[in-house]
C-alpha cells in the first residue's frame, strides 16, 4: 500500500495540468504530385542525408549521397530543407516538380539536433547539460572491432583504456570518473532505445575451477556491435542527462543509434579491411647476465629459472625470447548492408565478418554479425524492429596467475622471465615428450612452465551468441499527443573454455589433464511506455512526456569441471570417472519498475528549462527502501539573442543542470547465505559465507551539478564550450572488507562517498576553408578529480582487485584517492633520509602496504582531432595525450625479481645511502641517526653480522637481495608520473570523384582509406605501452587502470580498406 | 474528439497505474537467492560439525606456528620468519584468528538460535563449549581480542582483554555443563547427529567441559589472586579419568576427501596438524625438541623414548650388501635412518641458507642436495616431516599417506600427529595428569606429583599405542606401527623417568608435558608461564632452550630484552593479523600501547604477566 499511495500521488500532480493543456488536433491533406530534385553546397558538392520535411508533418525523406531526392507532396506544400551544419531552408513546393537548392552553412548550428535519454532528439541549445555524439563515418575513421575503443581521446572526460593487445581483449570506459567504489562505473550503453549489456562476463571462478581474475583476457560485450552498423554515438556524462533511465544510468550513458535505410532506391555498402598490427612497446630486458645465481657463499648456482647467473660472454647464445615470441596480427573485415525504403518504410540489413589472428601465437577472436533494422507506418501507426545476431569466439592464453592454487604460471609471465641463455622454444624433446628445464631435479608441479606448451597443449577459449531484438510502435493520436511503447530483448550465452594438458607444470590432482568450462546466460526484458505532449502557446514551446518502464533481468551460470581422464589422449567429461566431476550451477534474477516524467519548456530561442522526475521500485533492495524517487532540472539561455548581431560572437549560450540519481544494489545482498554442505567426518555441514547480507541497505544516491559555456565566434569557425561539474555519490553500497572479528570477511553496506569535480573544455575550429580546401579540428582536454570520505573507521583502504604486483595494488584511500595506489615504503628518518639496516645496509621498511603511494588519475588528457580535406583527399589524424597520473610498472618489478629488467643489468657493484641508527638518543628519547654508505660488489665477500655472528656473505648474493627484495619494498621505484603523446590514428582516404561516377551505373560511390594506429608514442614511462589494466576491463570500482602486470603488449598497425556503394 | 482523446488518456494512464500498484509489490519479490540457502536455514547438526572444524583448525594452524617457535620444528631454508625470531614488522599470523572467527565464531549465534528453538539443549552445551575454546585460543595468542563485540552488530568490534576473556569462557564452560546436563525432549536433535568429537557422548562433553576449566586455571600460575590449586584439582576429579575419557577426533585418510573448506581449501577430515605442517614440504625437527625424546639435553640420561621414531620422521636408504645366494654378487638392502634435528639454538644453519630439501635420484638410489655449497651438502639428514592426501595426490589416491620416491622408496615416515589420519587431542587424561603434577608439585605434594607425573606418561603412551594398532601392519612404513609394551615397562622404568620425588622436577615434569602435548598450543603457553629457560621458582624448566643463532639485531626490535630475566627477552604472542591492523585500526590501538610496535611480540599476554 505504501508503494501505490506515492504513485497516485504523483500521477494527480502530472495528469491534470496535460489534459486540461492539451485539446487541439487535425491536419488537413491536398493533392499529391511527385518532386524530385538535388540538394547541394555552395561548393557545387552534392550534399547527402538532407532531411526534407513537408513542413507540419513528419513526413520526409533524406537525400541520398548524390545530394538527389524524391517524393510524393501536396502541390502547395512547404519543403523544409535541414542538415546538421547547414542553415534551415525552405522552399514552397507551387506544383514544382523539381526543387534543386543550395545550403549554405549555418553560422551557429542552430538547430543541432542531438540524441538524449530515452532516445529523445533534442536541439543542442536546449540543453542544460553537456553531451557529445560523435557519427558514425568518425566511427570508422579508426574502425577497432570494439567500437568504444574508437570513442578515444575524441571526447572531452570519456576515458578509454584497452585492457592489452591481446585478440578478442575488452576496454573499460569511464565517464567523469567513477560514480561507485566497488560496483559497476561502466555507463549504460542503450541501443535503439535498449538497454545493451556491456559487461565483461569473467569465465574463471578460483573457488570453482582454479582460474583467477588476472590470469586471461576477457571481452567486454559492446563488441557484439558492428561498429559499421553504427549510424551516432551520443554520450550523457552526467545524472543530469542521464535522469530519466534511472539507476543504471549514475555512470552516464552512451546511446548508440544504428542505421535505417533511406527511402529511395535499394543501396548497397561493402566495405573490406585488411590490417597488420605488431607489438608497440616490449619491457627493456637485461642482455649481460645468464640463468642462475651465486648463493651467499659466492657460489655459483644454477638451479633457477632466474636470471642473476654469469656475466654473459660473446661465446654464449643469447634467445631474443620476448621479442621473437610474438607474432604480426592480422585482421580481415569484411561488412555488407543493403538498405532502401519508400514513403510508408525503410529497411537495413547487414552482414559483417571480422577475424583477427593475434600477436600471441595460437590466440585469435572472430565476430560475425547480422542486423535487420526496419520501419513501417501505416497512417498515423508507425512500427519499428531492430534485430541483431552476433557469435564472438576468442582464442585466448593466460597472462599472469595461471590456476588458483594449481602451481601452474601464466604464458605472459613466463615470457617475461624466461632466461636470455635458454631457447624458450624448446618446449618438447626430440621424441616428442616434454622438454623440463630441471628434469629430476624437482616434482613437475614445481616447473616454471614453457609458454609455447602453454600456447600449444592448452585450450582457452570463449563463445558467446548473442542476440538483441526490439519492437517500437508509436501511434499519433493527434498533433500534440502521440504514444510510443517499445519492447526490448537482449540475450546472450558465453562458455569459457579451458583445457588442461596431461604433464602440466600443475599441481599433482590436474597432472593427467583437467578440463573445465562455464555457460554464462544473460537475458533482459524491457517494457517502455512513454506518452508524449506537445503544445505551442504564445511564444512558450511545451512538452511534456510520461513514462513508464519494466525491466527483468536474468542470468544463470553453470559451471564444470574434472580432472583425471581414463583414456590417454581422448579429453571429454565422459572420459572422466564420477568422483572427478563437480558441476555448479547459479542463477540471479532482478526486476525494475520506473515511473517517470519530463516537462521541457521553451520561450522563443532564449530560454530552455527541463524538469524531469523519476521513481523506481527494485528487487534489490529490502522491501522498506525499494522506493526512491529522484529529480532533475536542468535550463539554458541563449544570451546572443539579447545581444545585437555580432559576427565575432556569433552565439553564446549558459547553461546550469541539478540532478539526483538512485541506484539500487545487485541481487541478493540483503541476506546471509549458507556454504554449499561438505562432508566432514560424520555428517555433513554448513555455514556462514563470509558475506554478512544486509537487510537495511539502501540506495546509492548521486547528486551533481554542472555548468556550462557555449560559445561560437566567427560564424561558427571557432567553437568553445566549458563545462564544470560537481559529483557526489553518497551511500555507497560497497561490501567492504571488515574487522573479521565480526565473524565475516565482507558486509554490503552504505558506507561513503566518491566527490568526482572536474572541468571539460571543447574547442573546434575550421582554420581554413576555401573550395578545394578545409581544415576542421577538435580539441578537447578534460580534468577529473575523485576523491573518497566516510569509509568506515579505521578502513582506510578499499580493493577491487586481485591483483597486488609486489606490494602495490590498485587502491581507493578514505579521505583519499578514488584511483590511487597503496603499497610499501622505505623507513625515512625526520630529515627523509632512508633508514638502513646497520648490518646488511638494506633499506628497512614498516612492512606496511597500505600506504597511498599513487593516484592513477591523470591531472590533464584529452585529444586533437583533425581532419584535412583537399577535394577528394582526406587526411585525419587524432593526437590523444595525457599529463600526469601514475602507472605502475609490475612487469618490471617482475622481470627485476628475476633479474630479467634493464635495472637489474646494474649488479656488479651497489652503492646504497641513508642513514642507520646511530645506537644514541636525543634529549627526547628519539633516535638519532647518522649518515652511512653500504657499497657492495660482485666477487667480494663481505661480512655481515647476522644475530650473534659474523657470516660472510658475497657482494652478487647481497646486490642480488636489494633488487629481489629491498628495491620493491619502496613501491613508488616501479611507479611513473606518466605523461603520454600519442599518434593514436593517423589515416588517408580517397572518394573517387563524381565525374567518374557518372560514367557508369554499376558503382555510386567509392572510396580506399589507408590508416595507421599507434604509429607515434611519446612518454616518459620506460615499460610497455602504458595504455594497460592488468585485470581487465571487467574490474569495478577504481579498476585496475594504470597496473602494467605482464599483459600482452599493445599494438601498433595499419590498415588499409575499401567501401563501395552501389 | 477531445472526450475520446481525454478518454483513450485516461485508459492508459489506468493500465500504468494497474501495473504499479497490484502486481508491482510481487513481481518486485524476486530477492531470495534460489541457488543459495540463507543462514536462518540450516540445522543444528548441519551447524556443529562446520563449527568444531573451524576450532580445530584454528588450533592446529597456532599450534604449527608455535611449534616452530618452542624448538619443535624447525622450517626449510626458504622460511622461518618465527624459529629465527624475525616475525617482521607487518602483520601476524592469520589462520587462527580467521579460523575462528569466519568459519566457527560467525555460526555459533545461529547454531544457539536453532537449538533454543527445538529445545536441542546439548547442541546449545556444546555451542558455548567450543565457543570458549575458540576465545581462549585467541587470548592465549594473541592477547587483546573483540570478545563481547565480537560477531555483534559493532563494524569495528572493540578489544577485550585476557582476563575478560577468560573470565566470560570460562562462564561460558558452566553454561555449557549446564545445556548438557539438561534432559532433551524426544523430538530434539540426539548430539550424536552432529557430533565429530564425542560421538555424542554428553558425559565426555561434561568432562571436556572441566578439563578445559582446569587448563584454563593452571594457565594463571603467574597470577597470585586467581591462581586456586584446590579449585584445579576439583576441576581434574571431573575432567577425564582415563584415556578413554579424553575428547580425541579421529581423523581419516579418505580418497574422497577432496571438497576443501571455503577459506583454505583443504580437506575436511584429515588432521589439522597434517594440513598446516605436512602438507607441504617445510616442516623439519628440531633438535631441541629431539633431545627431549632422545633424552641427550645437557644432563640427559641418554635413553631413548620409545616414542621418538614415532613421533619424527625418518627415510630409507640403500645399500649395497654381498649377496650370500651368489656368492661375488651384490644385492639391495635397505635401511631407515631418523632425522636429523635442526639446531636452531646453537648451529648457524638458518644463516648459511639451509636445511635445503632433501632429494633422491631413483638410478642410483642415492640422496643428495641441490647445491655446491659445501656446507649443505649434508642437509640430506634433515628429513621433511610430510604426508600425503587425497587432494595432494589427485585421482585414483590409494590412500596411503607415507611419501615416497619414484622407485618406491621412503621420503619420509612422517610423525605419529602429521599424517592425514592423526589423531587430533582436543583434552585428555594425559593432560590432567600433568596438571595435576604440576599443581602438586607446587602445593609441595612430591608423592602426588609424582604419581600424577608418571601416570601421565604412561597414559599418553597408551594413547599413542592405542592408536598405533590401528595402524599396525604396515609393510611400507615402520613408523606406523605399534611400540613394543617391553619397551614402554622399560622406559618408564630407566632413568629418563623421575622414579623418587627427589629425582623429580618441574624440569622433567614438563618435559613430559611437552613430548605427550606435542604439536599444541599449550606447549606454548607452558613455556611462557616458566619463561623458557630463565631460572625462576623451579630452576631451569625447558633447560638447553634459548633463542635461536639467527637472531639478529633485526629481531632486537621485536624481542629489546637483553637478559633471560626481561619479559621482553621471549616470544610472547603473535601481533595482530593484518585484518585488525587494516580493517580495525582504532579499536586495535586502544587494546594494548604496544599494539603496532615491533616490540608486541613480547609483550605477554594476560596470563603471562605475574602479579
Amino acid at each position: 500500500m505504501y508503494v501505490s499511495q506515492k504513485v497516485t500521488g504523483k500521477f494527480k500532480l502530472l495528469i491534470l495540468p496535460v489534459l486540461a493543456l492539451f485539446l487541439i488536433s487535425g491536419t488537413l491533406m491536398a493533392q499529391n504530385i511527385r518532386v524530385t530534385g538535388k540538394v547541394i553546397d555552395k561548393t557545387g558538392q552534392p550534399l547527402m542525408g538532407v532531411s526534407v520535411l513537408i513542413e507540419g508533418t513528419r513526413t520526409g525523406v533524406a537525400t541520398e549521397l548524390d545530394g538527389t531526392f524524391s517524393m510524393e507532396v501536396p502541390a502547395n506544400a512547404v519543403l523544409q530543407f535541414s542538415a546538421i551544419g547547414m542553415e534551415n531552408l525552405k522552399e514552397t513546393v507551387n506544383n514544382r516538380k523539381v526543387i534543386n537548392v543550395t545550403m549554405s552553412e549555418s553560422t551557429v548550428f542552430l538547430d543541432e539536433l542531438v540524441v538524449t535519454a530515452l532516445g529523445i532528439k533534442k536541439e543542442k541549445k536546449a540543453l542544460g547539460y553537456a553531451v557529445q555524439d560523435i557519427k558514425g563515418a568518425e566511427i570508422l575513421k579508426n574502425k577497432s572491432s570494439n567500437v568504444i575503443n574508437s570513442l578515444s581521446g575524441k571526447i572531452a572526460g570519456v576515458n578509454i583504456t584497452q585492457s592489452s593487445g591481446a585478440a578478442g581483449v575488452g576496454a573499460s570506459i569511464l565517464i567523469r570518473g567513477g560514480t561507485s567504489l566497488e560496483r559497476d562505473n561502466q555507463p549504460l550503453f542503450v541501443v535503439d532505445g535498449i538497454i545493451y549489456d556491456n559487461s565483461t562476463p569473467i569465465g574463471g571462478n578460483s573457488g570453482f575451477d582454479g582460474a583467477i581474475r588476472t590470469a586471461t583476457t576477457n571481452s567486454n560485450r559492446i563488441m557484439d556491435i558492428n561498429p559499421e552498423d553504427v549510424e551516432n554515438m551520443s554520450i550523457l556524462k552526467g545524472p543530469a542527462a542521464a535522469a530519466l533511465y534511472g539507476s543504471k544510468a549514475a555512470a552516464g550513458v552512451v546511446i548508440i543509434t544504428t542505421k535505417k535505410g533511406q527511402e529511395g532506391n535499394v543501396r548497397v555498402d561493402f566495405s573490406t579491411k585488411f590490417a597488420s598490427s605488431w607489438v608497440n612497446r616490449l619491457p627493456e630486458q637485461q642482455d649481460q647476465y645468464g640463468r642462475g645465481y651465486y648463493e651467499q657463499t659466492g657460489l655459483f648456482n644454477d638451479y633457477s629459472t632466474g636470471s642473476w647467473g654469469k656475466k654473459l660472454t660473446s661465446a654464449d647464445q643469447i634467445y631474443n625470447n620476448i621479442k621473437d615470441f610474438f607474432q604480426t596480427g592480422t585482421v580481415v573485415d569484411n561488412s555488407l548492408s543493403v538498405s532502401g525504403g519508400n514513403k510508408n518504410g525503410t529497411f537495413y540489413l547487414s552482414a559483417s565478418r571480422f577475424d583477427q589472428k593475434g600477436i600471441v601465437p595460437t590466440t585469435g577472436y572472430d565476430k560475425t554479425t547480422v542486423r535487420f533494422n526496419g520501419d513501417q507506418k501505416y497512417g498515423k501507426f508507425a512500427i519499428g524492429a531492430n534485430v541483431s545476431y552476433s557469435i564472438a569466439n576468442t582464442d585466448k592464453t593466460l597472462t599472469s596467475g595461471g590456476l588458483y592454487g594449481s602451481g601452474g604460471t601464466g604464458a605472459m609471465n613466463s615470457v617475461y622471465r624466461w632466461a636470455r641463455t635458454e631457447d624458450m622454444t624448446k618446449y618438447l624433446n626430440a621424441d616428442g615428450t616434454k622438454y623440463r628445464m630441471f628434469e629430476g631435479k624437482q616434482v613437475l608441479a614445481d616447473d616454471v612452465e614453457n609458454p609455447y606448451w602453454i600456447l600449444n597443449k592448452n585450450v582457452l577459449n570463449d563463445k558467446t551468441n548473442r542476440f538483441t531484438g526490439a519492437v517500437n510502435a508509436s501511434y499519433k493520436l493527434a498533433d500534440w499527443f502521440n504514444i510510443d511503447y517499445r519492447i526490448g530483448y537482449d540475450n546472450y550465452s558465453t562458455n569459457n573454455y579451458t583445457f588442461i594438458a596431461p604433464n602440466g607444470a600443475v599441481k599433482e590432482t590436474f597432472q593427467n589433464g583437467k578440463l573445465s568450462d562455464s555457460d554464462y546466460m544473460y537475458e533482459y526484458l524491457s517494457s517502455n511506455l512513454m506518452l508524449n505532449f506537445h503544445k505551442t502557446i504564445a511564444d512558450f514551446d511545451l512538452n511534456l512526456l510520461l513514462g513508464q518502464s519494466m525491466e527483468d533481468t536474468k542470468t544463470r551460470t553453470e559451471r564444470r569441471n574434472g580432472y583425471n581422464f581414463a583414456t590417454e589422449g581422448f579429453y571429454s567429461y565422459e572420459n572422466i570417472a564420477a568422483g572427478d566431476k563437480f558441476f555448479q550451477s547459479l542463477a540471479s534474477s532482478r526486476r525494475l519498475m520506473g515511473v517517470y516524467g519530463e516537462l521541457r519548456a521553451a520561450y522563443k530561442n532564449i530560454a530552455y528549462l527541463t524538469v524531469t522526475s523519476r521513481n523506481d521500485w527494485t528487487s534489490t533492495l529490502p522491501v522498506a527502501n525499494r522506493s526512491y524517487f529522484y529529480p532533475s532540472v536542468s535550463g539554458s539561455f541563449v544570451f546572443t539573442e539579447l545581444m545585437p548581431k555580432s559576427d565575432i560572437l556569433s552565439f553564446g549560450k549558459v547553461r546550469a543542470s541539478w540532478a539526483r540519481v538512485g541506484k539500487d544494489t545487485d541481487p541478493y545482498a540483503t541476506a546471509t547465505t549458507l556454504w554449499s554442505p561438505r562432508e566432514f567426518l560424520s555428517g555433513v555441514g554448513t555455514g556462514n559465507a563470509w558475506t554478512r547480507g544486509n537487510p537495511y541497505l539502501l540506495p546509492e544516491i548521486s547528486e551533481s551539478y554542472e555548468f556550462g559555456l557555449e560559445l561560437r565566434f566567427f560564424k561558427g569557425r571557432l567553437g568553445v564550450d566549458y563545462t564544470y561539474y560537481n559529483n557526489q555519490s553518497k551511500d555507497q553500497i560497497t561490501t567492504p572488507r571488515l574487522s573479521q572479528t565480526t565473524g565475516y570477511i565482507l558486509l554490503s553496506t552504505n558506507v561513503g562517498q566518491i566527490t568526482n569535480k572536474g572541468m571539460e573544455l571543447s574547442i573546434t575550429g575550421k582554420p581554413i576553408e576555401t573550395k578545394d580546401f578545409s581544415w576542421d579540428m577538435a580539441l578537447n582536454v578534460a580534468g577529473n578529480r575523485g576523491r573518497v570520505s566516510g569509509l568506515l573507521t579505521g578502513q582506510n583502504v578499499l580493493y577491487v582487485t586481485d591483483v597486488q604486483i609486489g606490494n602495490a595494488k590498485a587502491a581507493s584511500f578514505n579521505n583519499g584517492l578514488f584511483m590511487g595506489i597503496s603499497g610499501s615504503e622505505w623507513t625515512r628518518d625526520k630529515d627523509g633520509n632512508v633508514i638502513l639496516d646497520a648490518n646488511t645496509g638494506m633499506p628497512t621498511s614498516s612492512g606496511l602496504t597500505t600506504l597511498q603511494i599513487g593516484n592513477r588519475e591523470p591531472t590533464l588528457s584529452g585529444g586533437f582531432n583533425n581532419s584535412l580535406q583537399y577535394k577528394n583527399w582526406n587526411l585525419s589524424f587524432l593526437l590523444d595525450f595525457r599529463l600526469g597520473g601514475d602507472i605502475y610498472n609490475g612487469t618490471d618489478y617482475w622481470m627485476t625479481s628475476q633479474g630479467m629488467s634493464l635495472r637489474s643489468q646494474d649488479r656488479e657493484s651497489l652503492t646504497i645511502n641513508g642513514v642507520v641508527d646511530s645506537g644514541t638518543k636525543d634529549a627526547n628519547g628519539a633516535v638519532i641517526y647518522s649518515p652511512k654508505t653500504f657499497t657492495y660488489e660482485a666477487g667480494k665477500m663481505y661480512d655481515i653480522k647476522s644475530g650473534t655472528k659474523i657470516i660472510q656473505q658475497s657482494g652478487e648474493y647481497l646486490i642480488r637481495n636489494y633488487w629481489t627484495s629491498s628495491y620493491a619494498n619502496e613501491s613508488a621505484n616501479y611507479m611513473t608520473n606518466t605523461n603520454i603523446l600519442r599518434l593514436r590514428s593517423i589515416s588517408l582516404s580517397y572518394n573517387l570523384p563524381e565525374r567518374i561516377i557518372k560514367r557508369q551505373n554499376i558503382i555510386k560511390g567509392a572510396s580506399a582509406t589507408l590508416t595507421g594506429s599507434n604509429l607515434f608514442l611519446l612518454t616518459n614511462y620506460k615499460g610497455m605501452d602504458p595504455e594497460t589494466s592488468a585485470a581487465g576491463s571487467g574490474v569495478t570500482g577504481s579498476s585496475s587502470v594504470g597496473m602494467d602486470y605482464c599483459g600482452v603488449p599493445a599494438t601498433a598497425g595499419f590498415s588499409v580498406g575499401i567501401n563501395l556503394t552501389f | 474528439m477531445n472526450f475520446v482523446m481525454k478518454k483513450i488518456s485516461h485508459l492508459i494512464l489506468m493500465v500504468i497505474l494497474a501495473l504499479s500498484l497490484n502486481s508491482c509489490s510481487k513481481w518486485l519479490d524476486v530477492n531470495v537467492d534460489p541457488s543459495n540457502p540463507t543462514n536462518v536455514v540450516a540445522s543444528v547438526a548441519a551447524r556443529l560439525p562446520w563449527i568444531q572444524h573451524a576450532y580445530g583448525y584454528a588450533y592446529g594452524s597456532a599450534s604449527a606456528t608455535a611449534a616452530t617457535i618452542t624448538g619443535h620444528l624447525a622450517t626449510a631454508s626458504t622460511n622461518g620468519a618465527y624459529e629465527t625470531w624475525s616475525p617482521g614488522t607487518g602483520a601476524g599470523p592469520t589462520t587462527p584468528y580467521q579460523q575462528w572467527f569466519v568459519d566457527g565464531a560467525s555460526n555459533v549465534q545461529d547454531l544457539i538460535t536453532k537449538a533454543k528453538a527445538e529445545q536441542a539443549w546439548h547442541y546449545i552445551g556444546a555451542a558455548h563449549t567450543v565457543n570458549a575454546m575458540g576465545f581462549i585460543l585467541q587470548a592465549d595468542v594473541y592477547g587483546e581480542m573483540p570478545y563481547k563485540e565480537a560477531v555483534s552488530n559493532a563494524l569495528a568490534p572493540k578489544y577485550d582483554d585476557g582476563k575478560t576473556i577468560y573470565e566470560g569462557c570460562l562462564e561460558e564452560l558452566d553454561s555449557a555443563i549446564f545445556f548438557f546436563q539438561k534432559v532433551q525432549p524426544a523430538t530434539a536433535t540426539p548430539l550424536k547427529a552432529g557430533d565429530n568429537w564425542n560421538g555424542g557422548d554428553v558425559q565426555k562433553w561434561i568432562k571436556l567441559c572441566y578439563g578445559l576449566k582446569a587448563r584454563c586455571y593452571n594457565n594463571m600460575s603467574k597470577k597470585s589472586a586467581m591462581y586456586k590449586p584446590a579449585d584445579i584439582l576439583e576441576a581434574i576429579s571431573k575432567g577425564p579419568q582415563s584415556n578413554t575419557d579424553g575428547t580425541v577426533i579421529n581423523h581419516i585418510d579418505s580418497a574422497n576427501d577432496m571438497v576443501g573448506d571455503p577459506l583454505i581449501g583443504d580437506p575436511l577430515k584429515t588432521s589439522f596438524i597434517f594440513d598446516v605442517a605436512a602438507w607441504g614440504s617445510w616442516g623439519r625437527i628440531a633438535k631441541w625438541y629431539l633431545d627431549l625424546l632422545e633424552n641427550t639435553y645437557t644432563g640427559g640420561s641418554g635413553v631413548e623414548d620409545p616414542r621418538t621414531s614415532k613421533l619424527v620422521p625418518s627415510a630409507q636408504h640403500h645399500m649395497q650388501v654381498p649377496d650370500k645366494a651368489n656368492p661375488g654378487q651384490f644385492k639391495d638392502s635397505v635401511y631407515f635412518v631418523r632425522t636429523k634435528g635442526v639446531d636452531l639454538i646453537k648451529s648457524d644453519i638458518k644463516l648459511t641458507g639451509g636445511p635445503l630439501a632433501p632429494n633422491y635420484n631413483t638410478t642410483t638410489k642415492k640422496w643428495y642436495v641441490t647445491t655446491s655449497n659445501p656446507a649443505r651438502l649434508g642437509d640430506t639428514a634433515y628429513l621433511q616431516i610430510r604426508s600425503l592426501c587425497a587432494m595432494i595426490a589427485g585421482a585414483g589416491y590409494n590412500e596411503v599417506s607415507t611419501r615416497t620416491w619414484g622407485d618406491g622408496t621412503v621420503m619420509t615416515t612422517g610423525t605419529f600427529y602429521s599424517r592425514p589420519d592423526s589423531p587430533t587431542d582436543v583434552l585428555t587424561y594425559h593432560e590432567m595428569c600433568f596438571i595435576k603434577a604440576e599443581v602438586m608439585f607446587r602445593q609441595g605434594n612430591k608423592p602426588g606429583a609424582l604419581a600424577a607425573y608418571k601416570e601421565g606418561v604412561k597414559a599418553h603412551m597408551e594413547l599413542m599405542n592405542a592408536k598405533l594398532k590401528t595402524w599396525a601392519g604396515d609393510k611400507l612404513n615402520p613408523d606406523r606401527n605399534p611400540m613394543k609394551d617391553s619397551d614402554i615397562t622399560a622406559f618408564l622404568a630407566s632413568p629418563a623417568i623421575a622414579q623418587t620425588t627427589t629425582e623429580l622436577t618441574m624440569a622433567k615434569i614438563m618435559q613430559q608435558k611437552f613430548i605427550a602435548m606435542s604439536f599444541t598450543v599449550q606447549n606454548w603457553n607452558d613455556m611462557r608461564r616458566f619463561n623458557y629457560s630463565t631460572p625462576g621458582a623451579f630452576g631451569v624448566v625447558y633447560p638447553d632452550f634459548d633463542r635461536p643463532m639467527a637472531f639478529s639485531s633485526t629481531s632486537t626490535q621485536y624481542f629489546p630484552g637483553a637478559s633471560k630475566t626481561d619479559e621482553n627477552y621471549w616470544f610472547r604472542r603473535f601481533k595482530q593479523c593484518s585484518h585488525e591492523i587494516n580493517y580495525n585500526q582504532e579499536s586495535l590501538k586502544a587494546s594494548n600501547s604496544k599494539a603496532l610496535l615491533p616490540e608486541i611480540w613480547s609483550v605477554p599476554v594476560w596470563w603471562d604477566k605475574a602479579e
